[in-house]
């Protein structure tokens, strides 16, 4: 085995702190289950999150359409965006700009 | 794209770093800087085999979902390995090589795809296969979708300044991802965390992508290509490479697969991290949808080409030293603990639940 060639071998120590950084915790096997009950993982097909995507989904793109940098920027320019992709016929606030089974269907 | 791409000398590059350059048509490879080369091109003759393996084990499979789609979507006709690496620049989330024209002043940090905006449009049709507003791609392609293995529809998206990969899966598997993660931190072993989200009308599991300039992946696959072999087996040589890097963790990773009866470990879903270049040990664990399938105990676990059974033998007695390090009583009094059996409950069923206690009680 050529370990040392391969760039190896280095201590679990040092692979343990590598870990701590990618996820900001030690998997040492003291398990927290908060974040399991906090977090919205199991209340799945969450309508109002699905809009939160979409609408996020929505702004990178008419960011990308005019080369624009900012979130607020984009959501001025969205009525425009919408005329030229006819997404939508009704205007108002953004949860009736792009119907939602439509988005849901079509994006 | 015309042929003439053929005729133009590209390089294989660990960031700006050139490791060898090539040309198609010509089928000839100049070595630069061969410290550099990838592990899986590693122990083999220079040759222009080297390029074609590369890029053959770097592109997305034909049976990935929407596999057409996405390769529409970037414009690509040739469909061979080697021009679909170079359309997308053999850019990855996976490590920092990529393709480039030689000729030609591009550097990573202009390119790579960490800290660059990649297409959120060939992003969405890699998860949907709705090609309708697409316009088809220049010769820019930025995305990680050619690079990337796996047969299920997924894609990278970019939010909140990380990168997250979405793949569109079963509930049941969804699940199967999110638990077990907790199931990974009781044992001790690090794993990506997984959310159930609904996003484009499909369901979903979510996770972080855990590379980075920094972080590389090397998948089994590569360690294997190292060794001239693709099996897997617990007397190959890639089987005592990963003991003798992280046997802790690797043994780990075994009995977790024992526990949720995961029966699709292959060689794409599991891997070794590297940092800053160095190889640090077992990269955390990732891809849990094959898990708690009602698969037996008896079947066939790929890392070692046994059975679970027989596997958890294997460690129990051949590599006690090392089995006996990990913290099996505490495992399964987590396992067994009512705050956890609340939140297994809420993913999988009782059945479920009483066949893996059954099974870490066999550790």
């Amino acid at each position: 085995m050529i370990l040392h060639g391969m760039g190896m071998k280095v201590s679990e120590e040092e692979r343990n702190d590598v870990i701590e950084r990618m996820f900001g915790k030690r998997f040492d096997g003291s398990v927290d289950f908060d974040d399991f009950d906090e977090s919205e993982m199991i209340i799945a097909s969450k309508r109002e999150e699905a809009k939160e995507e979409i609408l996020r989904y929505m702004v990178c793109r008419i960011k990308e359409e005019y080369g624009l940098s900012d979130d607020g920027e984009a959501l001025l320019k969205w009525d425009e965006y919408k005329l030229k992709y006819n997404l939508c016929a009704v205007g108002g606030s953004n949860e009736q700009v792009v119907p939602e089974d439509r988005v849901l269907s079509e994006i | 794209m015309n042929k003439l791409y053929q005729k133009i000398e590209y390089c294989l590059k660990y960031k700006n770093n050139i490791v060898f350059k090539f040309n198609i048509e010509k089928k000839t490879i100049t070595m630069v800087n061969q410290q550099l080369l990838p592990l899986s091109l590693q122990n083999k003759p220079v040759s222009f085999d080297l390029v074609q393996k590369f890029c053959s084990d770097r592109i997305l499979t034909l049976n990935r979902g929407y596999c057409k789609e996405i390769l529409t979507a970037c414009g690509i006709e040739d469909q061979s390995d080697i021009n679909i690496c170079i359309m997308c620049k053999a850019l990855s989330f996976r490590d920092n090589y990529w393709i480039s024209r030689t000729n030609k002043k591009e550097t990573w940090e202009e390119y790579n795809l960490y800290n660059n905006n990649f297409s959120l449009n060939i992003s969405h049709i890699a998860l949907t296969g709705n090609m309708q507003h697409i316009a088809v791609a220049d010769d820019k392609i930025f995305t990680g979708e050619l690079t990337g293995k796996g047969t299920k529809a997924k894609c990278y998206y970019r939010t909140d300044n990380k990168v997250v990969m979405i793949k569109s899966e079963t509930k049941a598997e969804i699940l199967s991802e999110v638990i077990t993660y907790y199931i990974a931190q009781a044992l001790g072993i690090a794993c990506s965390r997984y959310e159930f989200r609904n996003i484009f009308g499909k369901e979903c599991s979510v996770c972080e992508i855990m590379t980075c300039e920094e972080r590389e992946l090397i998948p089994c696959r590569d360690i294997l290509s190292y060794f001239n072999t693709n099996q897997m087996s617990y007397q190959g040589d890639y089987y005592n490479f990963f003991m003798s890097v992280d046997p802790i963790n690797f043994i780990r990773m075994q009995i977790l697969d024992y526990v949720v009866l995961n029966t699709d470990r292959n060689r794409d879903n599991f891997g070794i991290l590297v940092y800053k270049g160095r190889m640090l040990g077992l990269y955390p664990l990732f891809d849990h949808d094959s898990c708690f399938k009602g698969k037996s105990p008896n079947g066939n676990y790929f890392p070692t080409s046994l059975t679970f059974s027989k596997t958890l033998d294997l460690l129990k007695t051949q590599y006690a030293q090392f089995y006996e390090t990990v913290n099996i009583a505490r495992f399964q009094e987590i396992l067994r603990g009512d705050a956890f059996k609340e939140i297994f409950l809420k993913c999988k069923s009782a059945d479920e639940y009483e066949g893996m206690i059954r099974r870490a009680g066999n550790l």
